[in-house]
């Protein structure tokens, strides 16, 4: 009796442990999102890789936009070594509205499937609750929250609840942010600054003179919501 | 007679250093180009910073959901992308002491640029629930060349969704124990990737790392809500049926020929917290194998291996790491080879250990260091190195060692990498490994190669 209790006892405490999620979780997705976006994004969109976007609650609008956005020419994904020798031959590389990490993982995905799978999967996503983000605080959170709140008016840079919203919820043509991977958003920060992400002017604008600091700060408060 | 002695000793060590070459150090394989074209992805998004063949979590999941995300082969506007590729390497491979004391080579080719294989690579969904992965290469078998089936992995899927859950089940072939796992602890991935097939290695290997391309499969597996994994496969041997994966095997001898049907399986747990994954398995075989491949028949030879693994790993935007083990014990029950006299024990023991971390930074460097340990109870019948006058050295298989590995993603499609294996231990001998002086550290190899895949 006391033999088989531990073990027992191991076993459920183990999977209590793995199914923590699993109550609210619904993985009864769009074909799809089982197949193939939920290998980076989770099948709940609240991926907890921290280099990839967390994709619940995103607008449906946006994230098929950018779906389109991926399947733009800008040379082939794959062959490498063949895409440089024509760059060097001097074939123009069109104008990127995706970052060329983005491209690595997202242009085949957008390439292979067919509109109507894309819109399902991103409806999917759009319908899943947004984890919580991390509970933190602390001075980096506390300057991000009154960068995003307020902005730097000395740097001109505009308060990000502006145009994302005073929750970070997302409004129009701007994404959600709130509970975002701070990764992520950092490493978006720094394309839009240096150019690699062309799509957004106000976020090249915004992005101009944010320094790396505020940029962490900024993305710090963000994952916390 | 003393001379005979020496030539015995000299001859043996050579025996052995070509089973482990032969057996142990199989060119295998890789990244496949086919799978990029289907996916539209980069080597990167499947393989840790290109570094094949190190998975990412997407890399696993699409290897488990049966290679069937992607654009299909073909639909009615014609095929969409070629499901072949092509791999190769060539390299230099240098031994700290190519030859024995009397002159005879140890290691073969030191020194000499070499090419070891060249392979053609199948790898594609079939339809939207199977996909393939199969390659046939051309190898180098010092001397000579030699062409081959390599790995084989055919796999069918379908994803159920009991509740709110997801189910996902496969059913699965292959020709190699160990092969349709996706983590890189279990032999057929674990490190070292690669290794000069010149090279020396540990003189034993557990029967569940020693059966690639002799055998073939049928198993199915079920992944539930991507966490908990169980498989059970049954491998026969790799004729009849089974004769497209093994083709180039030749049963005559040397080889493993397994009596009918036998139980491989597998468990796992893994969690993603964060960037970082964890994994802890369970894995093991119970193989009947003949004494002799060439006459199949009359008692067997009873291997029963049981594993245990854990993988960590780091998923940073630019920087990632894994440390990775393994440990496999083996009860080698010689019902077979005792009685005609192959082995002086009835029931012998094989414990291997093997221990590594890689560290990658963005798709170019990766840095790997890892030790490798293998014990086992003395057997006269298997590991005797007799010293010139004739007297038994060792009869032990413990072999102790590490490898130092950088690796550089040149494109995407050529590795450069650069391997040291260093041995402390071999054969159960620290010093005097061949009753001719040699060192252990005499097997020391250092080892340039380019790979490519297209």
């Amino acid at each position: 009796m006391q033999k088989s209790f531990i073990p027992t006892a191991a076993v459920i405490a183990l999977f209590s442990f793995a199914s923590n999620t699993w109550a609210q979780k619904s993985w009864n997705a769009p074909k799809l999102v089982t197949i193939y976006c939920s290998g980076c994004h989770g099948v709940d969109g609240n991926t907890p890789l921290p280099y990839f976007p967390k994709l619940a609650g995103l607008d449906a609008a946006y994230a098929e936009k950018k779906m389109t956005a991926f399947r733009e020419p800008s040379g082939p994904p794959v062959d490498e070594a063949l895409w440089w020798a024509l760059k060097v031959m001097g074939s123009k590389k069109a104008a990127g509205n995706v970052t060329r990490q983005e491209r690595m993982n997202m242009e085949g995905v957008a390439h292979a499937e067919t509109p109507e799978q894309i819109k399902a999967a991103v409806v999917w996503y759009a319908r899943q609750p947004p984890a919580h983000g991390h509970a933190e605080s602390g001075a980096l959170v506390m300057q991000g929250k009154e960068l995003f709140d307020k902005g730097i008016p000395a740097q001109k840079v505009l308060a990000c609840a502006t145009c994302h919203g005073p929750d970070a919820a997302g409004r129009g043509p701007a994404p959600r942010l709130a509970g975002q991977n701070a990764e992520y958003l950092i490493d978006q920060l720094e394309k839009f600054s240096k150019g690699d992400r062309k799509h957004s002017p106000e976020m090249t604008m915004v992005t101009r003179d944010l320094d790396a600091d505020q940029a962490r700060a900024a993305a710090a408060y963000l994952q916390t919501r | 007679m003393q001379k005979s002695a020496q030539r015995y000793a000299a001859i043996l060590i050579n025996i052995l250093l070509s089973v482990v070459i032969g057996n142990v150090i199989q060119p295998n394989a890789q990244a496949l180009p086919s799978f990029a074209r289907q996916t539209g992805q980069r080597c990167a998004a499947c393989h840790i910073g290109g570094n094949w063949p190190q998975l990412t979590p997407w890399g696993r999941f699409f290897k488990l959901a049966g290679y069937t995300a992607g654009k299909s082969l073909v639909d009615k506007e014609g095929f969409n992308y070629v499901p072949f590729g092509v791999l190769g390497q060539v390299g230099v491979n240098w031994a700290a002491q190519p030859n024995d004391a009397q002159g005879n080579p140890v290691v073969t080719q030191n020194g000499l640029p070499e090419a070891y294989g060249f392979t053609a690579e199948l790898g594609t969904k079939i339809t939207n629930f199977a996909g393939i992965f199969a390659e046939y290469g051309v190898s180098n078998g010092f001397p000579g060349w030699k062409g081959a089936s390599g790995p084989i992995d055919i796999r069918a899927t379908h994803f159920f969704h009991p509740g709110n859950s997801e189910l996902l089940v496969g059913i699965d072939s292959n020709n190699d124990p160990t092969l349709q796992d996706v983590w890189n602890t279990v032999p057929s991935w674990g490190f070292p990737f690669y290794g000069a097939p010149q090279a020396p290695g540990a003189p034993a290997s557990p029967m569940i790392a020693s059966l690639a391309q002799e055998t073939g499969s049928i198993g199915a597996y079920a992944l539930f809500d991507r966490q908990f994994y169980v498989e059970l496969s049954m491998y026969r041997v790799g004729n009849g049926f089974f004769r497209f994966m093994n083709a180039g095997t030749s049963y005559q001898s040397g080889a493993q020929y397994l009596k009918g049907f036998n139980p491989y399986w597998r468990a796992y747990w893994t969690k993603e917290h964060a960037a970082n994954v964890f994994m802890v398995g369970t894995f093991g075989m119970r193989s009947k194998v003949y004494p002799d491949s060439g006459t199949p028949s009359g008692p067997t030879d009873l291997f029963t291996d049981t594993g245990f693994d854990a993988q960590y790993q780091h998923l940073g935007d630019t920087r990632k790491f894994t440390l990775r083990s393994s440990y496999i014990y083996e009860k080698q029950t010689w019902s077979g080879s005792y009685p005609l006299g192959n082995v002086s024990n009835p029931i012998d023991n094989l414990k291997t250990l093997n221990v590594n971390g890689a560290y990658t930074v963005g798709d170019g460097w990766t840095f790997t260091g890892g030790a490798f340990f293998s014990n086992g109870s003395a057997e006269s019948g298997l590991y005797s190195i007799s010293d010139p006058n004739g007297n038994q050295l060792t009869a032990k298989p413990n072999t102790a060692g590490y490898v130092l590995e950088v690796d550089r993603t040149l494109t995407q499609n050529i590795l450069a990498s650069v391997q040291y294996t260093g041995f402390t231990k071999f054969n159960g001998l620290t010093s005097n490994i061949d009753g001719l002086g040699r060192k252990p550290s005499d097997n020391n190899t250092l080892w340039i190669s380019l790979f490519f895949a297209f």
